[in-house]
């Protein structure tokens, strides 16, 4: 700290800065008591008086609406579970008299991906069959408020722990716990006998009741890895599916392949050893999300290597195989790894003395590596399909820009209006390149051929401002749809949201419902101001929320990014009605939607903190 | 953040992340995002209807990759672009937290009010203005309470901004921004009482 932080009239800064003096103890007790009191007052600021201010008016929590009500039979007695799709209830059954689990999709959540996944676990636990799987009893919809939300009737497990829980809560030997996971693996290898990988197989995911059986749950983001089962995969282009700590390897990379069992057996990898050594190979808390993932591609445990036992080298090996960096060096499924675990079991019976040789752990726990796997600083942008989308944003200021993009001026518009349209591949990074490329083009009537001849972007201008509009090709990181616009000058920094909500129901009824066919805007990203508040009759069963804007103005451009995430897409009745068909429908509508939106003020000097 | 002063780090750093450094880079993703995991767990741990849709580790992930993105795309002039970038950071993940969950297009509110839940066995009628399994009108406060800072005199907000997203501690902001110390403090104050005046909190905000 600098002198001139001390002001004269600063009680504190006289305290600290005058000479001790021997003349009394207790004077020389309150300037120490004075000095600590002026390290505090120069510490952290107290910000909870804020966080008071924010909370103080917080409702307490509401009581479920559902619980004592029935639906197929079933009382539903309290809420045992929860999560972004649903609730899980513990019911009370009439005929046959049994507890039985109830799981219940929100309301409001019936958009079109919500709703398939939950009917998807539905599907597969229907199809599926062993004792590791819960057992779906039955299945129906609760009518509520004009939605249908689907529910489902499934085996209850009593008094469920996690999987490491429970072995560490009754204190499993070896053997016991070795047993159990062999049981989960074969329940998984019924599911991928079936054509279903699991695709977030975590210990949170494996429960274990009271009666000491495993079982897998969640199989809501299960896909089908062969054609004979109508699941499919749920998630938008590079958005990653698990908890990252479970995450194969090659599910990382710039181009993901499809899941296959050898991306289940790899999480199946990552709870042995933790059932084996008491903690995670690739845990989080260890560093940054992209620290973990870099691990991930990096870490060998090699487990086997520092076993202290026969039956530790064995398990050592299985895990270690379990985890092997490519696929195909991994046990082919959950099969081959339940019949890897079968055999070792047999190997060394009860009662031999290597399973008490290192009491239940037998493995040395690794050591944690704490700080020495940072990134290589270019390795950051490489290691995972969430990462890719905005590398183009860096190729696109280099030379290897597509030929026709990269020129300007008349030559460009003759060149390019003589030639044959650009060859596009079907890669989104290749069009985000291009579509990046073209922004720079000065020549408006060269861009304009370029975007009308591409067939993936849309030319819109004469709404007062010229700006360009590109179709909802690419998707970024977490699913959602990127619009761009430009508006070339003055720069403006917009936030736009179309709200453009219309239930059928409503419709007859003669009801509005909030925010029907609305359009808003925001500066801010705070405060919303209404432009369009009609009702849409064309539009039903749709949500779109533009829900942010991102100023490109650090690529020396002040172009504007819109990232759009798709919500819901109706008709409820018709399932069929597809995202691609909504969006090609919507575009018109979509496009007057900017006449207005261009209208607001250009955004404050520094408004967003970069001075 | 792993260390006390994450302001004064963050300008320590920036030489170093200038040259390239990877470890700097790492470090520099660290601090940030680690206090992002600070407020973000505060707010998921107040805001259940947040907390349904979010946790602590998808905001993170998010951030991440956000922040990563900036600085990658970002070319940073001196250690202050560097703080406002990362504080901007912070700053747009909790707003667009509290915008994903408030207002009539969040998840929540969309569904229809006044429902009736109804089956073959019982029939209750549900009021709810927004989301059955947690009303919570307390995410618009959140919402308020950040765009009342925002429209802060721009001296009292550069010190709320370091404070409240960035973790800095007294001393750092004084240094950072030239100022006293004592300044500091009367600018605090003077934010507390900006704000619980915007919120229209009846009791005086100590502390």
């Amino acid at each position: 700290m600098t002198d001139h932080h001390r002001d004269a009239s600063d009680p504190a800064a006289e305290v600290t800065s005058s000479p001790a003096t021997p003349a009394t103890t207790t004077t020389t007790a309150a300037a120490a008591a004075a000095t600590t009191a002026a390290a505090a007052a120069e510490g952290p600021f107290d910000l909870e008086p804020l966080w008071q201010l924010i909370e103080e008016a917080l409702p307490p929590a509401a009581a479920d609406p559902f619980v004592g009500t029935s639906m197929g039979g079933v009382r539903l007695v309290r809420v045992v579970g929860e999560g972004g799709m649903g609730r899980v209830y513990e019911g009370i059954q009439e005929q046959p008299s049994r507890t039985v689990a109830v799981k219940l999709q929100r309301p409001g959540r019936l958009e079109h991906e919500s709703t398939k996944r939950f009917l998807r676990e539905l599907e597969i636990l229907g199809t599926l069959s062993h004792p590791a799987l819960c057992r779906v009893y039955h299945a129906g919809f609760l009518p509520c408020g004009g939605e249908r939300l689907p529910w489902f009737v499934m085996e209850f497990i009593a008094d469920a722990l996690p999987i490491n829980r429970f072995a560490e809560v009754h204190a499993l030997p070896l053997r016991r716990r070795v047993e159990l996971f062999r049981d989960v693996c074969s329940g998984i290898a019924v599911a991928h006998a079936g054509g279903v990988v699991h695709r977030d197989i975590k210990v949170g995911n494996i429960l274990v009741g009271a009666d000491g059986l495993a079982k897998v749950i969640d199989f809501g983001v299960a896909t089908a890895f062969r054609g004979d089962l109508h699941a499919t995969r749920l998630t938008h282009s590079g958005h990653l599916v698990g908890t990252i700590e479970s995450i194969a390897p090659e599910l990382l990379a710039a181009r993901p392949p499809g899941e296959s069992p050898q991306t289940d057996v790899w999480s199946l990898g990552v709870v042995l050893h933790e059932l084996l050594t008491g903690s995670s190979p690739f845990r989080l808390e260890e560093g940054s999300i992209v620290a973990t993932m870099e691990r991930i591609r990096t870490h060998r445990p090699a487990l086997a290597a520092r076993a202290a036992s026969r039956v530790g080298r064995a398990l050592g090996g299985i895990v270690d195989k379990a985890l092997a960096p490519a696929a195909a060096d991994r046990h082919a499924d959950a099969a081959a790894l339940t019949r890897n675990l079968t055999d070792l079991l047999a190997r060394f019976p009860e009662g031999h003395p290597d399973w008490d040789a290192g009491g239940h752990l037998a493995l040395a726990k690794p050591r944690p590596d704490r700080g020495r796997w940072l990134l290589p600083a270019l390795g950051v942008m490489g290691i995972s399909a969430a990462l890719a989308p905005w590398a183009w944003m860096q190729r696109a200021r280099g030379p290897s820009l597509p030929a026709a993009a990269s020129t300007s001026g008349n030559e460009s518009r003759e060149s390019l209006t003589r030639g044959d349209p650009p060859a596009f591949s079907s890669s989104p990074i290749e069009r985000a390149d291009f579509r990046h490329a073209v922004r720079d083009v000065d020549d408006p009537e060269a861009e304009r051929y370029l975007v009308e001849s591409s067939g993936i972007g849309k030319w819109h201008e004469d709404y007062g401002q010229h700006f360009r509009y590109w179709g909802p090709e690419a998707f970024d990181v977490e699913g959602r749809l990127v619009y761009r616009y430009d508006f070339p000058r003055p720069s403006r920094r917009i936030y736009l949201k179309a709200n453009l909500v219309c239930r059928e129901q409503s419709l007859k009824e003669g009801i509005i419902g909030n925010g029907a066919g609305a359009l808003e805007f925001s500066t801010d990203g705070l405060e919303w101001r209404p432009l369009i508040n009609t009702l849409e009759p064309r539009i039903y069963g749709a949500i779109v929320l533009f829900d942010e804007l991102l100023p490109d103005e650090a690529c020396g451009s002040r172009s504007l990014w819109l990232r759009v995430r798709l919500l819901a897409v109706g008709p409820w009745k018709n399932a069929d009605y597809s995202v691609a068909q909504f969006l090609r429908n919507r575009r018109t509508d979509t496009a007057t939607c900017f006449e207005l939106a261009v209208e607001c003020a250009p955004a404050a000097e520094g408004a967003d903190g970069i001075d | 953040m792993s260390t006390n002063q994450p302001l004064r780090r963050l300008c320590e750093l920036f030489p170093l992340l200038q040259a390239g450094d990877s470890a700097t880079r790492e470090e520099v993703v660290g601090l940030v995002v680690e206090r992002m995991r600070e407020v973000t767990h505060r707010m998921l741990r107040s805001f259940r209807t947040v907390r349904r849709w979010d946790d602590t580790d998808d905001v993170l992930q998010n951030a991440t990759i956000r922040f990563l993105r900036a600085l990658e795309a970002t070319p940073l002039e001196s250690p202050e672009h560097l703080v406002n970038l990362a504080t901007l950071q912070i700053r747009r993940e909790l707003v667009d937290l509290a915008r994903k969950h408030r207002g009539p297009e969040s998840y929540a509110a969309n569904h229809e009010s006044n429902s009736t839940v109804v089956d073959s066995d019982v029939v209750m009628r549900v009021s709810y203005a927004s989301d059955p399994f947690f009303p919570e009108p307390g995410i618009e406060r959140w919402a308020a309470f950040h765009q009342a800072a925002a429209a802060l005199p721009a001296e009292e907000r550069k010190v709320f901004e370091l404070a409240w997203f960035l973790g800095a501690e007294q001393v750092e902001v004084a240094d950072h921004l030239g100022c006293s110390v004592r300044t500091v403090k009367r600018r605090w104050d003077a934010i507390k009482q900006t704000l619980r005046d915007a919120l229209g909190a009846d009791a005086p905000c100590s502390g």
